[in-house]
């Protein structure tokens, strides 16, 4: 087990909402109405789950919430971008229960503190002064794009009409294919300061496959369904294989 | 005031003892220390080899990146002093300090589930002869402390007195390490981007 598996943790159950909530801003739940509630509520018990691990990485988690003293710290700043994406997906569960459908702005809203929430994640470790391979901008790609490829397929398996619409597709088929690139990219530059980087390949390959699942789904020769499903999973262990690489070569 | 401890590397024999005596001052735990000496080579090509020691701590930067991770403000500077220290009952042991270092001199103490690190004995700031126990038993008298500003201590004599052989450690993020290294071209090179060994005690 890595020392830093609550942190793992956080950061793939906690962007895997982040994604999921940019992608209910961006295309919306047309067609669901009567459960536009579900999907911000899975968001939110994955965020929880995730800020709930992150107890296991304190020595002392009876004190977390002296945690958010300091704003320049980025533990600090994990905290606050959580605590607003869970403020905006508790309001849009709320309102999408007692009015069957969900506001925009709330959607919005979300997708905002989701978009924090990814960019603090990877500048945590960007502005790493121990690990130098942590301290290179294939870090950001590594969190936000990881973030989004998960959150986006999460968001298809409530909405698999949406892998036959081009926006959403292309959308989708884009944000894997970067993925597997931005992978590669994490991989030499660990490879290139020393650490074992397969992980990162191998995290590449399953991206890659499930961009030609989201692309042959476009295209009708997959049912909209099962492809979801299938890019879900190909992508949460992407992104998983990766991130495990990743926290692997912390000092603590 | 920028109190600070410099060290001669040109008598340092790397005997140990400033280890030993901060782990008795601060009854350390197995496994923990806030002071640890390095070996520094050998360099260069035999019979032509150098070596040295390296104790290193806290190096108390001007721009510390271990209280800018710090989420709890737990780690802080002491305004009189300028020393950067640890306040127990805020630190939750999140161990984000430690990212912010990158001269690892920061260690969780198990035992109380929160981060340990050098305070140049700050215990006993108020004494009228305030000075580390690593300094007062270093029996080659290879360290010196003081006050960097105050051109009479200790510590800014040695400084003064060493000229151009005053180093300090590398410094990629510019935190402005204030520990001083004093090592002549007679004993060795200094190395900046040195083949260091953290040795087993």
């Amino acid at each position: 087990m890595i020392t830093e598996f609550p942190l793992f943790m956080f950061t793939t159950l906690g962007g895997l909402a982040a994604g999921a909530s940019v992608a209910a801003a961006a295309f919306g739940r047309n067609g669901h109405a009567k459960r536009a509630w579900l999907l911000p509520l899975v968001c939110l018990a994955l965020l929880g789950i995730g800020l709930l691990g992150v107890l296991g990485h304190l020595q002392r988690p009876e004190l977390f919430w002296l945690a958010l003293s300091n704003p320049s710290a980025m533990i600090a700043q994990e905290a606050y971008w959580s605590i607003a994406l869970c403020v905006f997906l508790a309001a849009d569960i709320v309102i999408a229960f007692v009015r069957k459908t969900s506001l925009l702005v709330l959607r919005v809203g979300a997708a905002l503190a989701s978009v924090g929430l990814m960019f603090v994640m990877a500048n945590a470790y960007f502005t790493s002064k121990t690990n130098a391979a942590w301290a290179d901008f294939s870090t950001f790609p590594l969190f936000i794009v990881g973030d989004l490829a998960m959150g986006f397929a999460l968001y298809a398996t409530f909405h698999a009409d949406k892998r036959t619409e081009a926006a959403y597709a292309g959308a989708s088929t884009a944000i894997d294919a970067l993925l597997a690139v931005s992978l590669v990219a994490v991989g030499v530059n660990f490879g290139t300061a020393g650490h074992d980087a397969l992980a990162f390949y191998a995290g590449a390959v399953l991206a890659a496959a499930a961009a030609a699942v989201d692309f042959l789904a476009w295209k009708g020769k997959l049912a909209p369904a099962t492809a979801s499903w299938v890019v879900l999973v190909l992508s949460v262990v992407a992104v998983a294989v990766a991130r495990y690489a990743f926290y692997a070569i912390s000092m603590l | 005031m920028r109190y600070a401890i410099v060290v001669d590397l040109d008598r340092c024999t790397g005997c140990d003892t400033c280890i030993t005596a901060c782990k008795y001052e601060n009854s350390l735990p197995l496994g923990v220390r806030n002071t640890r000496v390095n070996v520094v080579g050998p360099t260069g090509t035999f019979p032509d080899i150098e070596q040295y020691w390296l104790p290193i701590a806290c190096q108390q930067c001007e721009n510390p990146g271990c209280i800018e991770a710090c989420p709890t403000g737990a780690s802080y500077r002491d305004e009189e002093t300028g020393v950067v220290l640890i306040n127990e009952e805020a630190c939750i042991g999140c161990r984000a300090c430690m990212q912010g270092c990158p001269y690892g001199v920061r260690t969780l103490n198990p035992d109380s589930g929160t981060v340990t690190k050098c305070s140049l004995c700050f215990q006993y700031h108020d004494e009228p002869n305030w000075k580390p126990v690593c300094v007062a038993d270093c029996c080659t008298g290879a360290r010196f402390f003081g006050d960097l500003d105050d051109p009479e201590s200790d510590a800014a004599k040695a400084i003064a007195a060493a000229g151009d052989n005053v180093h300090y450690l590398p410094d990629p993020s510019n935190l402005k390490p204030s520990t001083a290294y004093i090592l002549s071209p007679k004993i060795a090179a200094w190395q900046n981007d040195p083949v260091e060994v953290a040795r087993d005690l």
